[in-house]
């Protein structure tokens, strides 16, 4: 009869909808993989703010007078690429040689006295007259090789460029041939560091 | 013709029905969507994230807004402190304040591990975590379970930690010019000048939030001196052997002066006086008088001058010596040159620049954060 085969339709349509919705969700709960990245982000994340906060710190002056002075750590390492200094007290160096001690220091300290294996590569970036932008090598533990699996921090660093340093080197330049080209001026440089685990 | 209207079909109500049981069953899985989520690794790191994040660049909260949550008491703690975070300052990220690391490490304000999921981990779950710092390289402090040998969330931050001020006041720096059997030595302490000539909160001597020193040193030199008074004209020292004179500390109080109201004494709790180095100070208001050999210290905790009725940021606040020179031959106070603020115009300023007085200086440390 007519009367029964129209009520039929409403059983066929309620467990097709129930299936298409059991399907729906048995599809998703099988894809839900895909909401979990692999370690390799999350490590990434780890070693970039390690390497943000090392900077920011060795960028941050120790006491009222370096910042009155704008004398942070970094600061004064940059000024001083050829001539040695002394920060902390006693230890006489050069600005690359006392970035090296310091950042691995940082980078490496862990809390419970064990070191850490970080490896890096810093590279400065400036403006000069004849060209826009120059570079230089500033320290290293060693290259990069390719299977390093590495990150990149950098910071801009405020540099009284306006001082003339010792007469042979200057103050930031790279090599005593570039002297008369960088400006002598206050320059913003920018310190990029290459930092993996070898 | 049969007449159908207004009944509900059993072939509709078996329908309605498997779709309804379908409906609920897939309802309940959907929260298993994010198990996975919530139970791996992602989520102990972004809590290790959040947690380093808020103890290196958040100064804290309390209760009434501010980020002063160190300086209120035990009993206070559980209601009132919302989040604890070590940041100098939000415009100093990185850089800790010590009093409030110290705090936050104090297990009779804060129970382990309830207060420090509520107030530094956050979340529903209560995750297990450790936190610990290492500052200058030798200084440890942590809180926390052991670590376990599977997977945890982790994350390390390098900051630097604010350490305190103090003062050191040589007593031949402050000698006085003229002979008295009693002398008064008043180191004077502006707080408005400390606060308003460095206004960076990571290099400030702030009395009223860190704890400060004066350290009255080299008194021997006083009995060893009184009658080669040419060296503070610029002669050279000459030990004089022994003598029968010794200084004696008669009192140590203190006074307030605010802006149009007159001087008023404050009272003598909450700072410690040491003498000649021991670690175990003398009571604040003297009883009788003490030998001083060498030195005398004066310890104001970081709570003292901001408590109720003490100072405002418009005090100026004098720390006075009493020292009396005692003949140990006659057994009377004799006249003598001593460490003096009046006599020869000595007054000793608690400030910025002065050769005497240590600024504040930021220590490298560590802090690692693991949760699981």
């Amino acid at each position: 009869m007519v009367d029964h085969a129209a009520g039929q339709l409403y059983t066929i349509e309620g467990i097709a909808a129930a299936l298409i919705m059991i399907v729906t969700v048995w599809i998703v709960l099988g894809t839900t993989t895909m909401y979990t990245p692999g370690d390799t982000h999350i490590s990434d994340m780890q070693l970039e703010q390690l390497g943000t906060d090392v900077l920011a710190m060795m960028d941050t002056p120790n006491s009222t007078l370096e910042n009155r002075n704008n004398t942070s750590n970094l600061q004064q390492m940059i000024k001083n690429n050829y001539s040695a200094f002394s920060n902390p007290p006693g230890d006489y160096r050069k600005g690359p040689e006392l970035f090296n001690t310091m950042f691995l220091s940082y980078a490496n300290s862990m809390t419970n006295g064990r070191a850490d294996h970080i490896q890096y590569s810093a590279t400065v970036y400036y403006r000069n007259a004849t060209t826009p932008t120059g570079s230089y090598e500033f320290s290293k533990t060693h290259d990069i090789s390719p299977g390093d699996h590495a990150v990149r921090v950098t910071r801009w660093v405020l540099i009284d460029n306006t001082i003339t340093g010792p007469t042979d080197y200057p103050s930031v330049i790279p090599a005593p041939a570039n002297n008369n080209i960088l400006d002598r001026r206050w320059q913003e440089v920018l310190v990029e560091v290459l930092i993996w685990r070898g | 013709m049969k007449n159908d209207h207004a009944y509900l079909s059993i072939d509709f109500l078996a329908g309605f029905t498997i779709f309804m049981i379908a409906f609920i069953w897939v309802a309940t899985m959907i929260p298993g969507l994010f198990v996975n989520v919530r139970s791996t690794q992602i989520d102990y790191d972004a809590v290790a994230y959040r947690t380093g994040v808020i103890l290196t660049e958040d100064p804290g909260w309390q209760v009434d807004g501010t980020s002063d949550w160190e300086v209120i008491d035990d009993a206070r703690v559980p209601e009132e402190v919302r989040r604890i975070g070590w940041a100098i300052s939000k415009e100093n990220p990185g850089v800790l304040s010590a009093v409030k690391m110290n705090r936050s490490f104090c297990s009779t304000a804060f129970t382990y591990p309830e207060s420090y999921q509520d107030k530094i981990i956050f979340g529903d779950m209560p995750y297990r975590f450790n936190i610990s710092v290492l500052t200058n390289g030798t200084y440890y402090q942590s809180v926390g379970d052991v670590r376990p040998s599977g997977a945890y969330g982790y994350i390390r931050r390098v900051a630097k930690v604010k350490q305190m001020s103090d003062s050191q006041v040589p007593a031949y720096a402050f000698m006085s010019k003229g002979i008295s059997p009693k002398h008064m030595f008043s180191p004077e302490m502006n707080i408005t000048d400390l606060l308003f000539k460095e206004q960076n909160l990571a290099y400030q001597i702030n009395p009223r939030h860190e704890s400060t020193a004066i350290n009255v040193t080299n008194i021997s030199w006083v009995y060893r001196n009184q009658s080669n008074l040419d060296y503070f004209d610029g002669g050279t020292e000459k030990p004089v052997g022994s003598s029968n004179l010794k200084v004696h500390l008669l009192d140590v109080n203190l006074t307030r002066l605010n802006p149009s109201e007159p001087l008023v004494a404050i009272p003598p709790f909450g700072h410690e006086v040491y003498i000649d180095g021991s670690s175990t100070p003398v009571i604040p208001r003297l009883s009788s008088p003490v030998i001083v050999q060498e030195n005398v210290s004066i310890v104001f905790n970081s709570t003292f001058f901001a408590a109720e009725g003490k100072t405002t940021t418009a005090s100026r606040v004098f720390v006075n010596f009493t020292f009396g020179l005692w003949n140990t031959t006659n057994l009377t106070y004799d006249d003598g040159y001593c460490i003096n603020s009046t006599y020869g115009n000595n007054l000793f300023r608690y400030d910025y620049g002065s050769p005497w007085v240590r600024e504040p200086v930021l220590e490298p440390a560590i802090l690692e954060v693991a949760v699981w």
